[in-house]
């Protein structure tokens, strides 16, 4: 099986590096990376856009575009998230935690050439482990029912809000809140509407582009403008930033080990369908503090807290693919759009792709690789102007920020009360800020509300008709060890300092 | 107002929303409630602890007024781009809000000004609109335009 899976991956390669066929993933990661600059437009817009214009193409080209397109966007999310404290998609939300300070010390250049190796690299790891893996993928995936996606999300929840510096009753109300809003809307057992108070325009949930905008662009520049500085970037001058590419790639091979187990942790969470990139994000960076001897660094500049969650991120994009391809199960909605580019295609997902068609799976994973790396490069010789964009001046950034806030928040579904909605948000992030609430775990939490009671309501379900014996499933107890372990570890180690203060 | 006072009213207003969650749950059906409810009471129950807190410290912090003053000021900026939007559209409304704020907020030339207005208005109509199709809305006055023409 190992032989033939090798075979497969062999002849996927030949199938990508060859002449034509390469321009197809070149060209779906350019477009995909230009596309992630203009707001509200997103890499999942972008494939969807795309997929009439590929009707008449033959599979191999569209496989190899929609590989290209699909990794495009997602390295952009992390620049803006390091450069404006905006984190462009929900994964890219733990790459501020630490990026967005290191830009605000002048080394925006450091941090920008640690993700783009760090995520380049990760998606190596995460492709040459699938190799491995793939003869024994679809029985680990198989072993993950709603319980243990349940616990998983979990899990991810408990971790955001235990590596919220000494924020927990915050962090844990921000998350409560979080999944109270990811409730607006339909129930989807039963259909009946929840905290719409009458609104036609609540009927559809509150959306996660307006709340990003608002939360982190909006109420970002609301402070700067109020805290009077005058760039983002505390140095005064473009000669003033610090920093190198060369610093943040050395990160990374001198925090190897730390990179290896975040690649790791987004493996295993990219193959487990419906979980995201986001938890896998998370985990990686909530991995980095508990296990670093110096924990009170992270969340003010600390590079390892950009190498984690970058190389989780994209580690787990070629582990993502296998639940779709091999039983048609998107864990996002950028797997959907592509599920439904593949089935016009007559690709359909299950036995005979995953054995008679194994090649053209691997053609996606390789356009994917290539095009991680690409955009990592693309990255790497943009970071000087990239880093630059931190020393324009607060007065016309500002101003220019709300403007495409109001944008990105009514291109997203077209409706004037998202605009509302991100400048109420906005004011809300501001004040969050101000008075030291932390804001991630509410983005975190509305992005995997729906999935978390989506999944309790199938547990409970299939529990109270005695389909299920949680006993007899070991994932779930492992699951229920590691949000212990979440929780007690913090007031084990913050109780060892204070002895040692003592 | 304090920055004290401030905390108490931001961590009060979030408790009442959560209360008013929660007893808007239990008017739901029994599926349909469980996960607010096993949201809304342990948030709920956090929130009063969080107040109680804020409560107990009688920190004096006093604010800084030049800085409020901008807050306020930045705020009913943000207020009249919503306005503008809602009233003009976004194609003419966005433009206008960018360009006066950086003349007369920002205090840019009107070269600047009117550039980066021009700019924005070319990426709404050219790249959103016209390219990618993207429907931008017209405004109560272009509707009631649209409505008066036709």
């Amino acid at each position: 099986m190992l032989e033939f899976t090798l075979q497969a991956a062999w002849e996927g390669l030949g199938l990508v590096f060859s002449w034509p066929n390469i321009l197809y993933p070149l060209a779906g990661t350019l477009l995909a990376m230009t596309v992630a600059f203009l707001p509200g437009v997103s890499g999942v817009t972008l494939m969807a856009l795309a997929i009439p214009f590929t009707l008449t193409w033959e599979p191999l080209p569209v496989v190899l575009t929609f590989g290209g397109l699909v990794g495009g966007a997602t390295f952009m999310g992390s620049i803006t998230a390091i450069l404006f404290n905006v984190p462009g998609t929900g994964p890219s939300a733990a790459t501020l935690l630490d990026g967005y300070p290191l830009a605000e010390q002048g080394h925006a250049r450091t941090a920008i050439g640690c993700a783009a190796f760090s995520s380049a690299l990760g998606s190596t790891f995460g492709i040459l482990v699938l190799i491995a893996l793939v003869p024994l993928m679809t029985r680990a995936i198989l072993a993950f029912g709603p319980p243990e996606l349940l616990l998983l999300l979990v899990w991810g929840l408990s971790t955001i809000v235990v590596i919220t510096r000494g924020e927990v009753v915050r962090a844990s109300i921000a998350t409560g809140l979080g999944l109270l809003l990811a409730l607006v809307g339909h129930d989807p057992l039963t259909g009946e509407l929840r905290f719409t108070f009458g609104s036609l325009f609540l009927w559809d949930g509150i959306g996660l582009v307006p709340m990003m905008l608002g939360l982190f662009s909006v109420a970002e520049m609301v402070d700067l403008s109020v805290s009077g500085r005058a760039t983002i970037s505390k140095m005064r001058g473009a000669g003033a930033l610090t920093g190198s590419v060369v610093d943040g790639a050395r990160a990374v091979f001198a925090n190897f080990g730390l990179f290896v187990r975040s690649a790791l942790i987004g493996t295993i969470v990219g193959i487990v369908p419906g979980v995201g990139g986001t938890v896998a994000s998370f985990l990686a960076y909530g991995h980095a503090v508990q296990t670093a001897k110096d924990p009170e660094r992270f969340g003010r500049g600390d590079i390892r807290g950009v190498l984690a969650p970058e190389a989780a991120h994209d580690a787990k994009d070629g582990g993502a693919l296998v639940p779709v391809l091999a039983f048609g199960i998107p864990g996002s909605d950028a797997t959907a759009v592509l599920m439904a580019a593949l089935l016009l295609h007559g690709l359909a997902p299950g036995r005979e792709l995953m054995t008679d068609k194994l090649p053209l799976v691997f053609v996606l994973i390789w356009s994917l690789f290539l095009s991680n790396w690409v955009t990592s490069l693309v990255g790497v010789m943009l970071v000087g102007p990239l880093a630059r964009l931190t020393t324009l001046r607060v007065r016309v950034v500002a101003p220019l920020v709300f403007t495409l806030a109001a944008v990105g928040a009514f291109a997203d579904q077209q409706r004037i009360g998202d605009v509302v909605l991100a400048f109420g948000f906005g004011a809300a992030g501001y004040y969050m800020k101000k008075h030291g609430w932390p804001r991630i775990p509410l983005v975190v939490a509305l992005l995997l509300g729906a999935g978390l009671e989506r999944n309790l309501h199938i547990t409970s379900r299939l529990y109270e008709l005695g389909r299920i014996d949680l006993t007899a499933r070991p994932i779930v107890f492992g699951l229920v060890a590691l949000i212990a372990l979440n929780l007690v570890v913090p007031h084990v180690r913050a109780r060892r300092a204070r002895e040692v203060r003592a | 107002m304090t920055l004290a006072r401030q905390r108490i009213a931001l961590t009060a207003g979030l408790t009442v929303l959560v209360a008013l969650a929660a007893a808007s749950a239990t008017t739901l059906g029994p599926a349909a409630r469980r996960m607010p409810l096993v949201v809304a009471l342990p948030t709920l129950a956090l929130l009063v602890l969080e107040l109680t807190r804020h409560l107990r410290e009688a920190r004096v912090e006093a604010d800084d007024p030049a800085a409020r003053r901008v807050e306020t000021v930045t705020f009913a900026w943000l207020g009249g781009l919503v306005a503008g939007v809602w009233l003009l559209g976004m194609l003419a409304g966005l433009p206008l809000f960018l360009g006066a704020y950086l003349r007369t907020r920002s205090r840019e030339p009107w070269t600047v000004a009117i550039g980066m207005a021009l700019c924005v208005w070319v990426v709404l109509f050219g790249v959103l609109d016209y390219a990618l199709g993207i429907q931008m809305h017209d405004g109560l006055l272009g509707s009631l335009l649209g409505r008066w023409r036709s």
